[in-house]
């Protein structure tokens, strides 16, 4: 397989077609710990409790982890995450070429791939499942298909056509060059399903869910449990569990216990609290990886007071960064120096934090004119989100840190729906906010977050509201690229022009935790926050939890 | 009798829409639009138009009540904004569950909280009456929420006899008929199945049965304490007949009624409690079924269930009122001259 792509491969490269641009040479995805420890055993059920049921078991249709968590091991997707990371590797695609304009992407399709249902996996899937998401009179678009509409910008956004060019590939038409298209295909929302069982169930298709991954449904009883089992024919190979049991246990003390006393074999949804005594636990092993989010501080920089760099310079300086986050997130958080996580790719590793030094806090105040501090709104969020559980707590330590300079905090939270409306309207002075991407590009964070195109009051996603000639300059040139190398660089500069300006103080990047009980083998977690299990395999298959 | 039972069924239906107009009111009322909540951080002005316009969170208020009742008239009671399932569905998954653990719990609570009673009052001043009057008394205090955690601690951590949470292990394979698994596998000869779930209800059965037991218990003491000092009493005793039987055929009958309406009104509060104990031991049912609902913003579930816990509440009323006569012969039901 892999020479007969690298051939492929090599061949479009030589022949020096000069309209293609071949981005990738495919590999056949990693095998996780395979190549390293002991061989993986096959056979066993794996229980795998989670904090709550899966809402529908439709991927284009839903938006929440616990949803995706259990698609993810039923349908593939044309490209994928390579396990542990945001690159992007073939999947139900073999290898793919982009125009040299980037309108148009054109994926060969694997052959001999087929749905659980026996149905042959063909361009004709793909394009339903597609067309499905983008075309508002299809139909099987019955829903709000709300992911299509974030990532590519409405029905049909930025994707005008998905075209069947022959049974093996498919091309995809674009209004205008989107440098993370890739990586969006990757997203559990892009899943390709069976056309058949679409035309079969209708409207019950989310009770029914048919996609070629490596499981296939046995039952799904709500709030109960989902039962997958092992699909044998996997074009990557088969999944070591014969049998994956999803249960949803709503107590995150409850779901430990059970995992304690090994009526489950892992788990996420874990209390910070609870961290210590897992790792004391030998029969338990503790899981992190930092996520794909930030938490931060906005200055809106619209108001005179923030206008002036050197204040907000000045308050970078007054934050201890890191007893913040050690003090309120402990192993559930790690520092942030720039508005991008280090698990994507184009994260600057060279950036110089602000010291924490109240003393030069104070002289860039009295430069810029305020030797005796000011006073100010800091708005904190009331509802825990995945980057911050307690922004209450974090604005308390902010305003103590901040009074230390002279600077007189008053701390002020609205219900959460009215506070993402007032801050888009660009009511405060500052606030708490945070991010989670999804599709691993820069471009999700730096462009929607601090470009001036997202600075429009009412809709802004920018809530510092900076608008900065150079950094939109930098951020539209790396949308209009396509491949990483050419893009990393202007990423780096971007966030050099941000911490320059610091329009933000980056918060924190909050980690994810897992734990398993010891014989549970492959087991990762994932940047996207996707749990896959298809390369997880049981040390003692025929043992209990 | 029937005229009275027909007379309360009427009644119902003021009751079952106000409770509409309150649960309507109060969600309305509840700060917060549901499309910039569910969509979070991505709410972009278009797509919290798009979805209030589909929720049809853009119409008055009163158009919007009187469209839900209109349809609520035909016997719909919507589809949930989550699954898009309809929402009587969803009731009809989720009720046996939850009915199953309440009337197990509910037995539980009668059986121990009588004997409790008639144990207390039987030897008043006793070490048995003060053991009965702490323990009641602990048990009303106690939250039902650190109670389930802590059987769950004793029974399924430390001694590994019961499961910690759920209906049935995740390997049963019991086929599902009524929902009410204790029946199902009954009815499907599934003895294994049987056990299976009787070892599932017993935790959340005795957390939840614990507030119901103590209030039966209290009220048969002080109902057969009044009883035992009748003068019929005197004369079953001067009979001859023995303590037991004074006990119970004479003196505990008489003590029904006012345990029988204590009954009634704990089965109301146990359904409550079921909200709590559904979220700790992952028990699938409405309670559970609630607070996600609640969470998710999805109206037209919440006030399903809310309808339907109304409902039961009431119907557990009406049916408390009629056992009544069963107890006591001298009441009878006659609708109140006009």
């Amino acid at each position: 397989m892999r020479t007969f792509v690298l051939t492929l491969a090599t061949i479009l490269v030589l022949t020096g077609s000069f309209l293609v641009l071949p981005v990738h040479l495919p590999a056949v995805p990693r095998t996780g710990e395979a190549v390293a420890g002991p061989a993986p055993l096959t056979g066993g059920t794996l229980i795998y409790g989670k904090p709550k049921d899966a809402v529908k078991l439709d991927p284009h249709n839903v938006t929440d982890g616990e949803s995706f968590d259990v698609t993810r091991q039923i349908f593939d997707t044309l490209v994928q995450f390579r396990e542990g990371t945001t690159e992007v590797e073939p999947a139900l695609a073999t290898s793919w070429r982009v125009s040299r304009d980037g309108l148009a992407w054109t994926f060969m399709l694997r052959r001999g791939v087929r749905f659980h249902d026996g149905t042959p996996f063909t361009a004709k899937a793909v394009v339903t499942s597609f067309e499905r998401q983008m075309f508002k009179h299809h139909p099987h678009h019955r829903g709000p298909f709300e992911y299509w509409a974030s990532m590519f910008g409405g029905y049909p956004g930025i994707v005008t056509r998905v075209r069947a060019l022959d049974e093996q590939t498919v091309r995809f038409e674009l209004s205008r060059p989107s440098a993370p298209f890739l990586a969006n295909l990757a997203m559990p929302f892009a899943a390709i399903m069976s056309p058949a069982a679409l035309e079969r169930y209708g409207e019950d298709i989310f009770k029914h869910p048919i996609g070629t991954g490596p499981f296939s449904l046995v039952e799904w009883l709500p709030n109960e449990r989902v039962v997958l089992q092992a699909n044998r024919g996997h074009w990557a190979g088969r999944p070591y569990l014969d049998r994956l049991i999803f249960k949803p246990i709503l107590e995150n003390s409850v779901r430990l216990l059970e995992l304690e006393a090994g009526t489950i074999h892992g788990m996420h949804g874990i209390n910070t609290d609870d961290v210590p005594r897992i790792q004391r636990n030998p029969a338990l092993v503790l899981h992190t990886q930092t996520g794909m989010n930030v938490g931060y501080l906005a200055f809106n920089t619209e108001k005179p007071l923030f206008r002036d760099r050197r204040v907000r310079q000045a308050l970078s300086h007054a934050v201890d960064k890191a007893r913040l986050v050690k003090g309120l997130f402990g192993a559930y958080g790690v520092p942030a120096q720039t508005p991008l996580p280090p698990v994507i790719w184009g994260h600057h590793e060279g950036i110089r934090p602000y010291t924490y030094d109240p003393e030069r806090a104070r002289r860039l105040l009295a430069e810029a004119g305020h030797p005796r501090g000011f006073r100010a709104d800091l708005w904190a969020m009331s509802v825990a989100r995945p980057y911050m559980p307690d922004a209450r707590k974090v604005a308390e330590v902010l305003q103590a840190q901040f009074r230390a300079v002279g600077v007189e905090v008053r701390i002020v939270s609205y219900e959460w729906g009215a506070y993402l409306e007032r801050s888009r309207n660009g009511e405060h002075d500052m606030l708490l906010l945070g991010w989670t991407g999804d599709n691993g590009d820069p471009d999700n964070f730096l462009y929607t977050l601090l470009s001036s195109d997202a600075a429009v009051r009412g809709s802004a996603n920018n809530l510092a509201f900076f608008r900065d000639r150079r950094l939109d300059d930098v951020l539209r040139r790396a949308q209009a690229l396509n491949t990483r190398e050419e893009r990393a660089p202007l990423y780096r500069k971007a966030q050099e022009l941000i911490h320059e300006e610091a329009p933000w103080i980056p918060l924190v990047h909050s980690v994810q935790l897992g734990a398993v009980r010891r014989g549970v083998r492959g087991y990762a977690l994932n940047p996207t926050g996707d749990h896959r299990f298809h390369r997880v395999w049981l040390e003692q298959p025929g043992g209990r939890p | 009798m029937a005229r009275y039972v027909a007379h309360r069924l009427l009644l119902l239906v003021p009751v079952l829409l106000g409770v509409a107009f309150v649960t309507f009111l109060t969600l309305h009322l509840t700060p917060g639009d549901p499309a910039q909540i569910m969509l979070g951080e991505r709410a972009t002005p278009e797509a919290v138009a798009a979805l209030r316009e589909r929720l049809g969170l853009d119409r008055p208020f009163a158009t919007q009540f009187l469209r839900y009742l209109g349809r609520l008239a035909t016997g719909d009671l919507g589809r949930s904004i989550q699954t898009n399932n309809e929402v009587l569905g969803e009731l009809g998954l989720k009720f046996p569950a939850t009915i199953e653990l309440a009337l197990f719990a509910m037995g539980v609570a009668i059986v121990l909280g009588v004997a409790a009673g008639a144990l207390s009052a039987s030897r008043p001043a006793t070490l048995w009456d003060y053991l009965g009057t702490i323990g009641s008394t602990v048990g009303i205090a106690m939250p039902v929420f650190w109670l389930g955690l802590l059987l769950m601690l004793l029974f399924s951590a430390l001694l590994g006899w019961l499961p910690f949470s759920g209906r049935l292990s995740p390997a049963s394979d019991l086929q599902r008929v009524t929902h009410f698994y204790l029946l199902d596998s009954l009815l499907t000869g599934n003895l294994r199945a049987f056990g299976d779930s009787l070892r599932h209800l017993l935790l959340p059965g005795l957390t939840l049965a614990t507030v119901p037991t103590a209030f039966i218990a209290r009220m048969t003491r002080a109902a057969l304490l009044e009883a035992l000092g009748g003068e019929y009493i005197r004369t079953a005793r001067a009979k001859g007949l023995s303590e037991p039987v004074v006990l119970l055929r004479h003196a505990l009958r008489n003590a029904l009624v006012p345990v029988l309406t204590i009954t009634g009104l704990q089965f109301g509060t146990l359904l409550g409690g079921a909200v709590l104990t559904e979220s700790i031991f992952a028990w699938p049912g409405l309670g559970r079924l609630t607070v996600d609902a609640i969470f998710a913003r999805d109206y037209p579930l919440v006030q399903g269930c809310l309808l339907l816990f109304a409902l039961t509440f009431v119907l557990l009323n009406l049916l408390t009122d009629l056992l009544y006569v069963r107890a006591d012969p001298r009441i009878r039901y006659r609708p109140e001259p006009a």
